[in-house]
């Protein structure tokens, strides 16, 4: 009975199964036709706009050449212009223009020279003020050097005397002085009230 | 009361031979008078003459008298004292007798030697540590004159 209906079931799933595959396939299909058509058209436009920029192109080679063509002819009237202009030119405002020159010539040389003046005192002054500074710098950490090395060999000699006063403060005393030290030092427990 | 035969023992050192000593007698309790007699006279003249009296003196049995001496000498106090030099059996019994007249009770001196303290001595006793040393007192005044030294130090060495 479990068996009949589970065959039924599977069947009919299936079925379904087999119907949603046909129309997958034939959506599938349409699709296909559908970027057939579309790159066909694609083509026809590629080909079309090729055409036009080419014809576009010819166009813009032909209107550079003219161009270039007026401006060659600008070129030499502007040329022949200026020629005439200069040949007008007065040798008043010949002199008028040397005398303008010189004048700020001499300005620029003022001016340039008063720069110069200013900025080598700026530099001078601070090149002194950083020496200053350097050399205090220097002095300052020569003296402290100079200060800590002074201690090293202060330490190291005093350590050196102090060794040998005791070196030698041992080798003075006899058994008598030993035993008299000993004693005065019970003497000082015992007032002490250390024994 | 303190046993006479201890008045022979002054330092640490002697109480430890004392020691064996008494225990080699009670070793000896448990065989013939004769190997008794012949350990007790064995030892120093002295303490052999002292045991001898007081063995014969003491109403306890031998056993419990030198078990007796055995623990008094255990329990004498000791004074550490740090000395800079080997000290000759003068000076101890000279240390010893000066501590025996100004302490109450029977003492016995465990001494160290140390060079290093340079002189005098280094006390410890009742739980106390007092530094009577000669290098002590050099390194106090060094400390104390150092500044002064270095100066002269250095007066010297720009006068030469």
């Amino acid at each position: 009975m479990d068996n009949t209906a589970l065959l039924l079931i599977t069947i009919l799933l299936i079925s379904i199964l087999g119907i949603i595959l046909s129309v997958v396939a034939y959506s599938y299909r349409q699709l296909i036709k559908k970027y057939y058509v579309l790159r066909e058209e694609l083509d026809r436009e590629k080909q079309a706009g090729k055409a036009e920029a080419d014809k576009i192109i010819t166009e813009a080679e032909v209107r550079a050449k003219e161009i270039i063509a007026e401006g060659t002819v600008f070129n030499q009237k502007l040329q022949e212009n200026l020629g005439e202009e200069l040949k007008n030119a007065s040798a008043a405002q010949a002199e008028n223009y040397q005398v303008i020159l010189k004048t700020a010539q001499d300005e620029v040389v003022k001016i340039v020279s008063s720069m110069s003046e200013s900025v080598k005192s700026q530099i001078l002054q601070e090149f002194k003020s950083f020496t200053a500074e350097a050399t205090t710098q220097v002095q300052k950490e020569l003296q402290a050097y100079k200060a800590e090395a002074g201690k090293r060999v202060d330490e190291s000699i005093f350590e050196v005397v102090s060794k040998v006063t005791r070196e030698a403060i041992g080798k003075s005393l006899d058994l008598s002085d030993q035993e008299e030290l000993i004693m005065s030092a019970l003497e000082k427990a015992k007032a002490e009230n250390s024994l | 009361m303190s046993s006479p035969v201890l008045s022979f023992i002054k330092t640490t050192q002697e109480q430890r031979l004392f020691a064996d000593e008494l225990a080699s007698l009670k070793n000896a309790l448990y065989q013939d008078q004769a190997h008794f007699d012949e350990v007790l006279n064995g030892l120093r003249p002295q303490i052999a003459k002292a045991l001898a009296t007081e063995l014969s003196a003491s109403s306890d049995s031998r056993e419990d008298y030198l078990n007796g001496l055995l623990e008094e000498l255990q329990r004498i106090q000791t004074i550490g004292l740090t000395l800079a030099f080997e000290p000759s059996n003068a000076t101890i019994n000279k240390i010893y007798d000066w501590i025996a007249s100004h302490t109450t009770t029977p003492t016995l001196i465990d001494i160290d030697v140390n060079p290093r303290i340079l002189g005098g001595v280094i006390i410890v006793s009742k739980g106390t540590y007092s530094d009577f040393s000669v290098k002590k007192m050099v390194d106090h005044y060094l400390s104390e004159h150092k500044t002064d030294i270095i100066q002269n130090l250095n007066t010297n060495k720009r006068i030469s």
